[in-house]
């Protein structure tokens, strides 16, 4: 029998108003005034002050007078659209391997199916062009062995290779777990009714996975639109939206510019999750019943050793630069070959001197941001689970709007909105962690509300009928429930805040640099071995926090990005 | 005795619009203080809202509940000092059992030795003394039930609330905890409202019982009163096995009703709904429960006989159910308590009815799930 839930106690105790108030301030002022700022601010023209009839749309029509805007823009939309259907190409097999063939060392392929995302990508980046850049070791390999010269790597074809193999991850992940926990009687029965494999495939297995896949590609599309890293490390000449947006901003101070291209990214990852909303809504047909058997796996000798040989061929790649970088950060002189000379831990010195301040930087930012978007994320995820508020969909859209805007959009935002005005936070630690907090709050709201929504309401009625008010059954019930869900979510906020750089490369000051800004600096004055030193040291702490994660929640590396 | 609990005109509406539905209209008890009270119904019958209701989880949209004399009606479920065993148990698993019983008393800021001694004795009670350091997963659907009621029962609760606390339970498991329930409920000498669909359940649990359908009381009464002498056929339906026989009245004196069955016997019985006024050539149904059916000829006066075929006959190992045809109409059921020689499916056979175990009820009245 349902029975809809009435919200007695937020009309009794006042604690509960208290609270949620405050959170709905916050959201307020640093989520809804800094997005309001930068779409009225994309309107004005250049260092207008705002009125209504210096209304413009100057900015926008650039894109049809510019070239630079127009190239830009098909660039971004180019790689994006190139890097979801390789990483289609690339995942999908792997996913269907990996759960459909019997083959041994499934769980570590998925720990290292997933190393791809815990790494930042524009890391990796780099390591491309060790590899094929113009005095690429592949390069100059190919070209004395083979006399062929390769294609420059700058430009589209590195950033697609970067991102394709930084993110077919996602589409990996998600088809594994469609293709995992689908009821395998579905085609058993299929198969019963006298279904042949090819027609099962087609028609019972792949509109089973369609919605995971679609998914990925929808999270990839607009990881690789909003990614600045990787363009400004591979792009050179090639401009794409984000670099666009960081040369109006930082080349010519030109606030009102950058918000007006950063919302036209906005619009294109806002159509994307769209359609991915309308594909998933008409299939609404996910199965989340308990499964009572696993699904039978292929264990032909031909298949296995196909499947075996595709899956270590995939991740050998992906994790070549992981690898690349842990080489160079021990190197210290490279000589004409392929490999370094000799190794030391030079480079660690170095760093631990000059990059201690961003290092410190980088842990006190996540940690503390980590903290606030728990908190806040917490509530959120209470509100709306436990449905207190009519009026559901402005939450909804709160926690929708920093996963729809990329990251540099996020930073144009908060720099807009507190680079003037009443609150001015430019050049301090807040307006950092005030972005990472927006960017990260529906992480560990996700996580929150999953674990809340496993909560029966009985627990909490149970707790008020024997005497506790609101605050001590929230504190000692509702709280330590969901606890394991927020800790998942919280490692995922601290190990991707300490590899943000999209947002940080807007909003950091001299003061707060962070280490992923050090890393990119030295990587743009090409010392590599610095780079590589402090990459590898912040690989480490990632990995760190995600086991943590995994040893909190009895999960793997995997599913903890599936959850996100 | 006086009325511990007292509800009045209570309603209870959800959601808003042209989407309102009233769960509870106007429910009005009287629970009388040490009484075991139970709610029965069929499913959506606004039993579990009204006890919702009274332990503050809802709020009411009219209506009032007061309890000692201490209006209910506003107050949150934490002032009401009331103990409550959920369906799910609701038992924490992050504390352990001790923990657990010991939430209302630390709730309510009790100094620890007198937390320890109270849990030690409501554990005792409930029969599971030594249980305290396991964790609730680590026990059986029966001792998880015993918790819950442990830790409702913990900070002697004036009033005690039950939510269909067996239905977890295996068939067996159920009966002997019903009866578990009675005891402790007997020894606690607590007031205790009790819901549930299960019929056997209620009539052998509870001092008094009321009888819901579509949100209102159709019937208070004892477990006997209310399965002898149902108000109206929907709950005679309700509880246990019913045949309804199509009747026309052909006159009324004091609660007698005089009618004719199709096949022309008249008879006169008692009146089942006495708001009834019957009139001559009204329709009528007839109630009448199978175990007071007899098969095979010969009786006294008060008895009357009908012809009958056996259509089949179902054996349910404590009992023999056979279906009658009485020409047209539902078939009259007829529980036996062994298979009755010389009667066999096909041949033509009398059943007997004891005038004094029938009813009359106005119009042609079916069965809730009939009638839906």
């Amino acid at each position: 029998m349902r029975r809809p839930r009435t919200t007695w106690w937020r009309r009794l105790d006042p604690m509960a108003v208290v609270v949620l108030s405050l959170a709905a301030l916050i959201l307020l002022l640093f989520l809804v005034y800094p997005i309001s700022r930068i779409v009225l601010n994309s309107f004005l023209p250049t260092d207008a002050p705002f009125g209504w009839a210096s209304l413009t749309l100057e900015h926008f029509a650039r894109f049809a007078s510019s070239s630079l805007y127009r190239k830009a823009l098909v660039h971004s939309l180019t790689v994006s659209l190139a890097a979801s259907v390789l990483a289609l190409l690339i995942g999908l097999p792997m996913a269907f391997f990996v759960a459909r063939v019997k083959m041994p060392g499934t769980t570590i392929l998925l720990s290292l199916g997933t190393l791809p995302l815990v790494v930042p990508p524009f890391l990796g980046a780099y390591s491309w062009i060790l590899l094929l850049g113009r005095n690429g070791v592949l390069t100059n390999f190919i070209k004395h062995t083979l006399g062929l010269q390769l294609p420059s790597v700058y430009g589209a074809p590195g950033i697609i290779l970067a991102f394709t193999l930084g993110y077919f991850p996602y589409v990996f992940l998600l088809a594994y777990g469609a293709l995992s926990s689908a009821d395998p009687s579905l085609e058993e029965s299929a198969e019963i009714m006298g279904g042949s494999r090819w027609r099962i495939t087609r028609t019972v297995t792949v509109p089973l996975v369609t919605p995971a896949i679609a998914a990925g590609m929808v999270i990839i599309f607009m990881q690789s639109l909003g990614s600045f890293g990787v363009p400004a490390v591979l792009g050179g000449e090639y401009y794409v939206l984000t670099t666009l947006i960081y040369f109006q901003i930082v080349g010519h101070f030109d606030l009102n510019a950058g918000g007006a291209i950063a919302l036209v990214s906005v619009a294109f990852t806002a159509v994307s999750l769209y359609l991915l909303h309308r594909l998933t809504e008409r299939r609404g047909y996910v199965t989340v019943t308990a499964r009572t058997h696993a699904a039978r796996r292929l264990d032909g000798r031909g298949i296995r050793v196909l499947a075996m040989a595709y899956c270590v061929l995939v991740l050998a790649v992906a994790l070549i630069p992981q690898a690349l970088i842990l080489m160079t950060s021990f190197a210290d002189r490279w000589g004409a070959g392929a490999l370094p000379t000799s190794f030391s831990l030079g480079n660690y010195r170095r760093v631990f001197t000059a990059a201690w301040g961003p290092m410190q930087n980088s842990l006190f930012l996540a940690t503390v941001a980590t903290l606030a978007a728990a908190v806040l994320g917490t509530l959120m995820a209470y509100v709306a689970v436990r449905k207190a508020v009519r009026c559901r969909w402005v939450l909804d859209l709160t926690i929708t709007l920093p996963f729809i805007f990329p990251g540099i959009a996020v930073g144009v935002a908060i720099l807009s909105g507190f680079s003037s005005g009443l609150l001015i936070l430019s050049g301090t630690w807040l307006i950092l962690a005030v972005a990472y907090v927006i960017r990260r709050i529906p992480y560990i709201f996700r996580s929150a509300s999953a674990a809340l929504t496993q909560i029966d309401p009985a627990m909490e009625e149970a707790s008020a009928t024997c005497g506790a008010s609101w605050l001590r059954t929230s504190t000692r019930i509702t709280f330590p429930l969901m606890l394991p869900g927020i800790l998942a979510g919280a490692c995922i906020t601290f190990s991707t805040l300490l590899g943000e750089l999209s947002t940080t490369i807007i909003l950091y000051s001299a003061r707060w640099k962070t280490m992923t800004v050090a890393i990119y600096e030295y990587l743009i004055a090409d010392l590599l071995g610095p780079a590589s030193a402090l990459g590898t040291l912040l690989t480490v702490v990632v990995l760190a926090s995600m086991l943590l994660a995994n040893k909190l929640l009895g999960r793997t590396l995997g599913s903890l990005f599936r959850m996100v | 005795m006086t009325a511990a609990l007292i509800v009045d005109g209570l309603r209870k509406e959800f959601g808003g619009g042209a989407e309102r539905v009233a769960a509870v209209c106007d429910v009005s008890l009287a629970v009388q203080a040490g009484e075991l009270f139970t709610l029965l119904g069929p499913s959506g019958c606004g039993k579990t809202t009204t006890l919702r209701l009274i332990a503050g989880l809802e709020t009411a949209t009219s209506g009032r509940i007061v309890f000692d004399g201490q209006d209910f009606t506003r107050l949150p479920p934490f002032r009401r000092n009331l103990g409550m065993v959920f369906q799910s148990y609701a038992l924490y698993p992050h504390m352990r059992i001790f923990e657990n019983v010991a939430y209302g008393l630390r709730a309510r800021g009790a100094p620890e030795a007198e937390v320890r001694r109270r849990v030690a004795e409501v554990l005792e009670l409930v029969g599971l003394s030594g249980l305290e350091e396991r964790r609730p997963g680590q026990l059986s659907g029966g001792q998880q039930q015993r918790i819950a009621l442990a830790r409702a029962l913990v900070y002697g609760p004036r009033l005690l609330l039950l939510d269909e606390p067996l239905s977890n339970l295996d068939a067996k498991l159920r009966v002997y905890m019903r009866e578990e329930i009675r005891k402790i409920q007997q020894r606690a000498g607590i007031t205790t409202l009790y819901v549930t669909h299960d019929q056997e359940e209620a009539l052998s649990i509870s001092d008094r019982l009321a009888v819901m359908y579509q949100g209102q009381v159709v019937q208070v009464g004892t477990p006997a009163e209310v399965y002898e002498l149902p108000a109206t056929v929907g709950v005679a339906d309700f509880l246990g096995r019913a045949n309804f026989l199509d009747a026309r009245v052909v006159g009324a004196h004091g609660d007698r009703v005089r009618v004719r069955l199709p096949s022309g016997a008249a008879l006169e019985v008692g009146r089942g709904d006495s708001a009834w006024q019957p009139a001559a050539d009204e329709t009528a149904t007839l109630f009448v429960r199978p175990e007071r059916v007899r098969l095979g000829g010969g009786g006294d006066g008060s008895v009357v006989e009908l012809p009958c075929t056996v259509q089949r006959y179902t054996f349910l190992g404590g009992i023999v159910r056979y279906a009658l045809d009485v020409g047209g109409g539902r078939p009259v059921l007829a529980d036996a308590q062994r298979l009755l020689p010389g009667i066999s499916v096909g041949r033509p056979t009398r059943l007997q009815l004891d005038l004094a175990d029938l009813r009359a009820y106005p119009g042609a009245q079916r069965p809730w799930g009939e009638t839906a």
